[in-house]
């Protein structure tokens, strides 16, 4: 045992036995679907097997084994408590073997010596049944394991569920709580730099005498402080739609039970007599001989082929409830198990007891039949599940990402108007005052000027948005004679593109810096970036260059930190060519 | 023969190029400008500057440390002068390698002050550049603080939690909880601020470095 056991532990072959190892040593053996799934076993053999086979007397037979079962059930929880009791272990697998295998032992034996001793048996038969009950116990037991086994997986795969919503809710919240951190720092931040200048212009205007001077002023720090904001009214509410998609329930289905399934492919022939063949194959030689137990494993392979045939036949479209599907698949079953039946009954002229085989048989087939259904229902459950986990992650990544995507754009967008154009304007008119020493009325002027130019850029933003097309000519040209840049846009990729600005502006922006990283750090001379459409909705980025190895520094860089919050996901990859990097970006549809 | 020093000034704002231009042929310099790294660079084929004068910040397109690196590469012998709101190259995710030798860096509040702008380009030609760098002199609590604790505080500054910051550097969280209580006390941030005291962090970063792109 302890050689099957280090089997079982150690070969990735048997992955699925190990599981169910573990997992036998889990079941509660005082649990109501154990005791609930021995009494009808127990009740399906004596109305099936012992009453059948002792032919006389059913009631005194049944009273007979009300008597071992009563045993049984003795043994059965005495064992259970010496085990809690020595060993203080409930979960040791072999431990629960022994007490069923001990206790149906007992059963069989009490069972066996009572018929023989009140005259309704003509001899004793322990041996030759002990190992067909045994197996039958132990399958049965293997069956719920089986069974919890993926009930106990759908309920984790519920909890993940949750865990994922409630992730996807805290990114949401995280991204909204990010923008509006943004937004507000933004805006201090140009209310800051912009004061200082500010009031030292409309110091110099006021001692100029300029008339307009503080109504231009007053006019700019409204701006500033009240009507201009970094990140737009359409983000705003893409940002509201992420978190309330986030916090409710309607992109992900809970669990229902009994749930809809095919029956046909659920019903697994190989897997069905593998199961339930050694109990059937066992119990043969014991109510006949051996000879006629090997001719009959020759007809259990019918099985296989019948039931595959019944399965091919039966439509995939058609879906039950799990009940009825597994009633569907015991069926299949009993039809596919229907040649063995005809066998056994053909031969129960020289071995009466061969037609209680064929009845038990067939219960251990449906049972075996509808467990499988039963087990293959629930994890595709699991996996249908894991799927729409999936699903559910792939898509609100994407859409965060996008709005990311437009919160980056947003802020650079904001950068450019209040340092750029605005700040630009204030330090020249400083830098005019500064410079020309005295007041004369053309330097009002001038200055005046200025100052209109900052209001006006505030007033009505320009957008900064830029197109591949306009930035490939200033990459290649800055870089000219220093290093090669090369570059492919698709059609798709072209016409996907066209429907974003702020999409298109990114790729700029990533094309820019893997330019500038693979002269800065490998000194590339070459550069060749490919840009294609990867899935529907997603453009992929290829850059190649001639530089040296990228190095895995431990500390990102602002390359790789905007790699990062502009796509969905990048890497980067040494080849013998020279490194290669790929990234992929949702596009960000225009509002 | 005009044996006048060349200078090419780069800055994607016309009305600072302009201005720029202005000053400096008063000051007796040929000079050329252009708005963006592209045009840059095209300019410098044929004017063929003793000296550039870049921005950092060049709009779209490559920026000017792109630029600065580009020219440099080309031709060796060019002083390249920065000057840029920007006070410190750390604040715009770059380190001080990222400028070319003996560059100069000079913040645009010295715009108005030619007499000072004067000296830093003759300096600058003559390859003392680094008397003239305004981002080892300026004086803020940033400069308090270490490399990792001030790109840190940047990340916080773009919005970044602390998770979001972890993963960009590839470290713990609890390392940058750590790297950020450290970065607070440096910068003068009582401790009892709760959350606000990344606002402040980030405020006082941006009062220094500016909007992080």
């Amino acid at each position: 045992m302890t050689i099957l056991r280090g089997v079982i532990a150690n070969s990735s072959q048997f992955s699925g036995l190990k599981e169910t190892w573990q997992r036998l040593g889990r079941i509660d053996l005082t649990s109501k679907p154990v005791i609930i799934s021995l009494i009808v076993a127990h009740t399906l053999t004596v109305f099936g097997f012992e009453i059948g086979r002792v032919g006389e007397r059913p009631l005194f037979t049944l009273a007979i084994a009300l008597m071992a079962e009563v045993l049984f059930w003795g043994t059965y929880l005495t064992l259970y408590a010496l085990q809690i009791w020595l060993f203080r272990d409930s979960n040791s697998v072999l431990a629960k073997i022994f007490i069923i295998v001990f206790s149906n032992t007992v059963r069989t034996m009490s069972l066996e010596l009572a018929l023989f001793e009140f005259g309704l048996l003509d001899e004793l038969r322990i041996a030759d049944r002990f190992l067909g009950d045994q197996t039958g116990i132990l399958m049965l037991l293997i069956g719920i394991a089986y069974i919890q086994v993926v009930v106990f997986d759908l309920g984790t795969q519920e909890l993940e569920l949750d865990q994922a919503k409630q992730r996807l809710s805290e990114n949401a919240r995280a991204s909204k709580s990010s923008a509006e951190t943004a937004d507000k720092l933004l805006r201090a931040k140009a209310q800051e730099l912009l004061g200082g200048q500010l009031r030292a212009i409309a110091k110099y205007l006021k001692s100029a005498k300029a008339p307009a001077a503080e109504r231009l002023t007053n006019e700019i720090q409204d701006l500033i402080d009240s009507r201009v904001r970094p990140l737009s009214v359409d983000l705003w509410r893409q940002l509201e739609r992420i978190e309330d998609s986030s916090t409710s329930d309607s992109g992900l289905r809970k669990s229902r039970w009994p749930r809809k399934v095919a029956p046909a492919s659920d019903f697994r022939p190989n897997v069905i007599i593998g199961l339930s063949g050694l109990n059937i194959f066992i119990t043969a030689p014991g109510l006949s001989n051996w000879p006629l137990a090997w001719s009959f494993s020759l007809w259990m392979l019918t099985f296989p082929v019948l039931g595959f045939v019944l399965a091919k036949l039966y439509p995939k479209t058609v879906t039950h409830s799990t009940w009825l599907g597994a009633s569907i698949s015991g069926i299949l079953g009993l039809i596919a198990w229907l040649p063995s039946i005809l066998y056994l009954v053909s031969r129960s002229d020289d071995f009466p007891e061969l037609s209680v085989l064929a009845f038990t048989s067939s219960s251990v087939i449906v049972f075996t039949s509808v467990a499988v259904a039963v087990w293959s229902s629930f994890k595709r459950e699991r996996l249908e599940y894991l799927v729409q986990i999936e699903n559910l992650n792939a898509e609100r990544s994407r859409q965060l990402a996008i709005v990311d995507q437009a919160v980056w754009v947003a802020r650079r967008n904001w950068s450019y108007l209040i340092h750029g154009t605005v700040q630009g304007a204030l330090t020249v008119a400083i830098s005019r005052v500064q410079l020309a020493g005295q007041v004369t009325p053309e330097l009002v002027g001038q200055v005046l000027q200025d100052v209109e130019r900052a209001r006006a850029a505030l007033d009505e933003p320009q957008s900064f948005s830029q197109s591949l097309d306009d930035v490939w000519p200033q990459i290649a040209q800055t870089w000219d004679g220093v290093c090669a840049v090369s570059h492919s846009t698709s059609a798709e990729a072209a016409s996907l593109l066209a429907t974003s600005s702020a999409t298109s502006t990114c790729v700029a922006e990533i094309a820019k810096e893997l330019v500038s990283n693979a002269f800065r750090h490998g000194k590339a001379t070459e550069v060749d970036i490919s840009i294609s459409v990867d899935a529907p909705g997603d453009i992929l980025i290829t850059s190649t260059n001639n530089g040296a190895s990228v190095k895995k520094t431990k500390n990102a860089g602002i390359g790789s930190e905007m790699f990062s919050e502009l796509t969905s996901h990048w890497s980067w990859k040494n080849t013998p060519k020279g490194p290669r990097f790929t990234a992929v970006i949702p596009v960000a549809p225009n509002p | 023969m005009n044996f006048n020093l060349r200078i090419l000034a780069v800055d994607d704002d016309p009305l600072v190029s302009t201005l720029l231009k202005q000053t400096l042929q008063a000051m007796g310099y040929d000079v050329e400008t252009a708005h963006s790294a592209a045009e840059a660079s095209k300019v410098a084929k044929s004017f063929d500057p003793d000296i550039a004068i870049v921005d950092v910040d060049l709009g779209a397109g490559p920026d000017g440390f792109d630029l600065a690196t580009a020219l440099k590469n080309a031709s060796p012998a060019l002083a390249v002068v920065f000057l840029t709101n920007v006070s410190d190259p750390r604040l715009a995710g770059k380190t001080t390698r990222n400028l070319p030798a003996g560059a100069g860096y000079l913040l645009k509040s010295k715009m108005g002050d030619s007499r000072e702008l004067g000296n830093a380009i003759e300096e600058v030609a003559r390859g003392r550049g680094k008397n003239f760098r305004d981002d080892l002199q300026v004086s803020h609590p940033l400069k308090k603080l270490s490399n990792s604790q001030l790109e840190v505080v940047r990340l916080l500054a773009n919005g970044k939690s602390n998770e979001e910051i972890a993963l960009i550097r590839g470290t713990t969280v609890r390392a940058v909880r750590l790297i950020l209580v450290r970065a607070f006390k440096a910068l003068g941030i009582s401790e009892s601020g709760g959350s606000e005291r990344r606002v402040q962090a980030a405020l006082e970063y941006m009062k220094v470095a500016g909007i992080p792109k």
